[in-house]
C-alpha cells in the first residue's frame, strides 16, 4: 500500500473500524490512480456495506438494484466500450441474489470486471447466512452454525467458474501487507485484461467482517488466514 | 415522410430508433418478441446496440445503466415479463432516468394466454413496483400511434426525467396497418447532462442512484411530488368523440376505443345520442375531459378487456359520482360493437346495473 492515500480517496469512510471493504477500496483507488484511468473509469456499484466505496471514492457509479452487476456492467460496456467498467460487490450481491446476472456475463465473457468482497455474509443487513457461509459458521440465520445437511454446501466461485472461457479469474486477501500486494497485483490484471479486451474478469477478495463476525479486528484478519484460506485457496486460477 | 406498411410491434420499434433509441435489451415473450427481433437488426443498422438479456429483470437493469451512461435506451414485454421489470423500473423512477419501456399486454393472470388484454391496467398506471409513483403512460390505439408515441416517448421522458410506458396490446402490435414514419430525430448521447462519461481526477464524479443515501430527502421529496403535479396538470391528453351533446359517454383506450368508436357511429345512426373519451394519457388520466361533461349525461360506460372494470375507478374519481359508471368488461374477447351499442340503450331505459365487481 502506498503511504498516502491517492486524490481521489475522500478522507471520509463510514465502513466500521478493522472493515475489509476499506481496506480494498484503498487498494482499487491506488491501482487507478497509478494507471491514470480514474477518469476513464465508470463503476457499477452493488447494494450491501461495499457500496459505500461510494462516499470515499470519487469515481463515475451507477446503482442498480441488490446484485444486478452482472446486466448493467453489460449494458455500460456497450454503451461506452472505451471506458473501463468495474464493479466492487458483495458475496451476497454476485452469488446469490445476482449470481444469474454474474454467470451469464461471464459465460458471454462481457469484457467487464468483477470485484467480489466475499466476508461470507450479507453484512449490511445485520449478518445473515450467505452462500458463502463457511461449514460450522454461526450466523444471524444459522444459529447452531451452517450445516451441509441443514444449509446446503457453501459456494466456492473458484469450483464454478473455472473451466468458464474468461480472462481472469483469482482469489486474493487482504490480512497483511505481503496479500495486500498481491491483490493490488490482481486487481491491475483484471483492469488489464479488460484494456486488452480479452473479456471477463472477477476478483474474489476475502475480507473480514469483524462487526457480523463478533471478532476484534486482529482476530478477524487471523480468521480470514486460519478458517477460510485452507478452505478456500488464494491464487490465481484463470488467466489468459 | 415515408409510408410503411409494418406490424404494431415494428412501428413501435421504428419509431423508438427514430426517436432516437440507440439501445434495446429484452426477452422473448408473445406477444412483443417482433419489438425484441426487429431491434435486434436494426440497431447494428444505426450504430445502436442490442442485448437480450438472459431474462427480464436482466433486461430492464440493463436499460437502467445504459440510460445513467447518456443512451436512449428501450426494453419491452408483456404480462408475467412486464411483472419482473417492475423492480428495475422503481429504481428507474427513483434515479430520475428517462428510460422507456413498452408493455404490449397479454390477457391473463400469471403466466395467463397469449391474446390481447387490459386486465394490467391497475399494474401500469398506479405503479407496480413499490413506493410512491405513477409512469406516464401512453396508450396507443394504432400501429400508427405506436410509431408516433414510441418516437416522442425520449423526450417526454427527458422532459420530466420521468420514465415513460408505452402500453400497448396484443391485437395492435400484431395487426397490420399503413403508417407513416417520420424523420430520424438526431441526439447526441454525450450532451445529455445526467450521462455518466467518467470524471477525471480532481473534478466531482457523479453517482446516480436511487433517492436514499446521496441528498436530502426532505428536498428530494419536495422536487418529486412537484414534478408529478406538474406531470398530471400538464400533460393529460385524450380524444373525444361526439360527447358534448351524447347521452352516454364510452371510455375506453387501446383496441377497445377502436370498437367503441364504432358503437358510437352505429348508435347515432340509430338515433342514440352517444359519445367516447378515449383516454390517451392513462397516467394522468385526463380528468379534464370528465370536468366539462355536460349534466345531461346518464351514464359513463367503460369498455375493457379485463373482469373487474379496472379503469372505471379512475372514472369515478374524475367524474366525482356525478352519473353512473358502468363497466362493460370482455375479459379476453374483443366486444363487439353491436354488444357496445346494446349496452347503451340499457343505459338509457334504466336497465343496466352499475356493478361493484371488486
Ligand atoms: C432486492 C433486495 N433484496 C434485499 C435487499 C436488502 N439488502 C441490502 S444489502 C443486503 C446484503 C448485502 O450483502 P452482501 O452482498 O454480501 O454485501 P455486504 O453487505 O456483505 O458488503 C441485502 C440483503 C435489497 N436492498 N434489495
Ligand atoms: S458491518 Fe462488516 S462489512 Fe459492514 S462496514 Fe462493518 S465491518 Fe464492514
Amino acid at each position: 500500500m502506498a503511504k498516502s492515500a491517492p486524490s481521489i480517496m475522500k478522507c471520509e469512510n463510514m465502513f466500521c473500524a478493522g472493515c475489509g471493504h476499506s481496506l480494498f477500496d484503498r487498494l482499487l483507488g491506488e491501482v487507478l490512480t497509478e494507471m491514470d484511468i480514474v477518469g476513464e473509469s465508470i463503476s457499477c456499484s452493488d447494494i450491501g456495506c461495499n457500496h459505500m466505496y461510494q462516499y470515499s471514492m470519487a469515481v463515475d457509479t451507477v446503482v442498480p438494484p441488490h446484485g444486478k452487476m452482472g446486466a448493467a456492467m453489460a449494458a455500460m460496456k456497450k454503451v461506452r466500450p472505451d471506458k473501463y467498467i468495474f464493479s466492487i460487490a458483495g458475496d451476497g450481491g454476485a452469488y446469490a441474489i445476482g449470481l444469474g446476472e454474474t454467470l451469464s456475463a461471464a459465460t458471454r465473457n462481457d469484457n467487464v470486471t468483477f470485484f467480489v468482497m466475499n466476508n461470507t455474509v450479507y453484512a449490511m443487513t445485520g449478518g445473515q447466512m450467505a452462500p458463502t457461509t463457511m461449514p460450522g459458521q454461526y450466523s444471524s440465520s444459522s444459529i447452531k452454525g451452517r450445516t451441509a445437511e441443514e444449509h446446503g454446501r457453501t459456494f466456492d466461485v473458484v469450483k464454478l467458474m473455472q473451466n468458464l472461457e474468461i480472462a481472469y479469474l483469482a482469489r486474493c486477501t487482504v490480512t497483511n501487507a505481503a496479500e495486500m500486494a498481491k491483490t493490488k497485483r490482481c486487481i491491475k490484471k483484471a483492469l488489464e485484461k479488460q484494456r486488452d479486451g480479452k473479456g471477463f474478469s472477477l476478483v474474489e477478495v476475502l475480507v473480514p467482517c469483524p462487526t457480523n463476525w463478533g471478532l476484534t479486528p486482529p482476530e478477524a484478519m487471523r480468521h480470514i488466514e486460519n478458517d477460510l484460506v485452507p478452505y478456500l485457496p488464494l491464487g490465481e486460477y484463470i488467466d489468459r | 415522410m415515408e409510408t410503411m406498411l409494418l406490424k404494431g410491434n415494428e412501428a413501435l420499434a421504428e419509431g423508438a430508433v427514430r426517436g432516437g433509441c440507440r439501445f434495446y435489451a429484452g426477452y422473448p415473450i408473445t406477444p412483443q418478441s417482433e419489438i425484441l427481433e426487429y431491434m435486434s437488426w436494426r440497431q447494428n443498422e444505426v450504430g445502436g446496440s442490442f442485448i437480450q438479456g438472459e431474462s427480464e429483470i436482466a433486461s430492464v437493469n440493463m436499460v437502467f445503466a445504459a440510460t445513467a451512461l447518456g443512451a436512449r435506451a428501450l426494453t419491452s414485454s408483456s404480462g408475467p415479463g412486464f411483472s419482473l421489470k417492475q423492480e428495475g423500473i422503481a429504481y428507474w423512477v427513483s434515479a430520475g432516468m428517462p428510460a422507456v419501456v413498452a408493455c404490449v399486454s397479454r390477457y391473463g393472470i400469471g403466466d395467463g394466454f397469449i391474446g390481447p388484454g387490459q386486465d394490467n391496467y391497475w399494474q401500469a398506471v398506479k405503479g407496480g413496483g413499490n413506493g410512491d409513483y405513477h409512469l406516464l403512460v401512453l396508450a396507443p390505439n394504432s400501429v400508427q400511434e405506436n410509431m408516433d408515441m414510441a418516437y416522442e416517448s425520449f423526450e417526454l421522458a427527458e422532459k420530466y426525467m420521468h420514465p415513460v410506458l408505452i402500453l400497448s396490446d396484443a391485437t395492435i402490435g400484431q395487426m397490420l396497418e399503413p403508417c407513416t414514419a417520420p424523420p430520424m430525430k438526431e441526439y447526441d448521447k454525450d450532451k445529455a447532462p445526467w450521462a455518466l462519461k467518467g470524471t477525471p481526477i480532481g473534478q466531482k464524479n457523479k453517482v446516480i442512484t436511487d433517492m436514499t443515501y446521496n441528498q436530502d430527502i426532505d428536498e428530494w421529496n419536495r422536487d418529486y411530488i412537484r414534478k408529478m403535479r406538474l406531470i398530471m396538470e400538464t400533460e393529460q391528453r385524450w380524444e373525444e368523440i361526439s360527447v358534448p351533446d351524447a347521452d352516454v359517454v364510452f371510455v375506453a383506450y387501446g383496441i377497445s376505443s377502436r370498437i367503441a368508436e364504432g358503437a358510437v357511429r352505429l348508435g347515432r345512426e340509430r338515433g342514440l345520442k352517444l359519445g367516447l373519451i378515449r383516454p390517451i394519457t392513462l397516467w394522468p388520466f385526463p380528468r379534464k375531459a370528465f370536468a366539462r361533461l355536460s349534466d345531461s349525461v346518464k351514464g359513463l360506460v367503460t369498455v375493457e378487456l379485463n373482469m373487474m372494470g379496472q379503469m372505471r375507478e379512475d372514472v369515478i374519481l374524475a367524474s366525482h359520482w356525478r352519473c353512473p359508471a358502468y363497466s362493460v368488461t370482455t375479459a379476453q374477447r374483443i366486444p363487439e360493437v353491436e354488444q357496445l351499442v346494446c349496452f347503451a340503450e340499457s343505459v338509457l331505459n334504466g336497465s343496466a346495473v352499475e356493478e361493484e365487481v371488486f
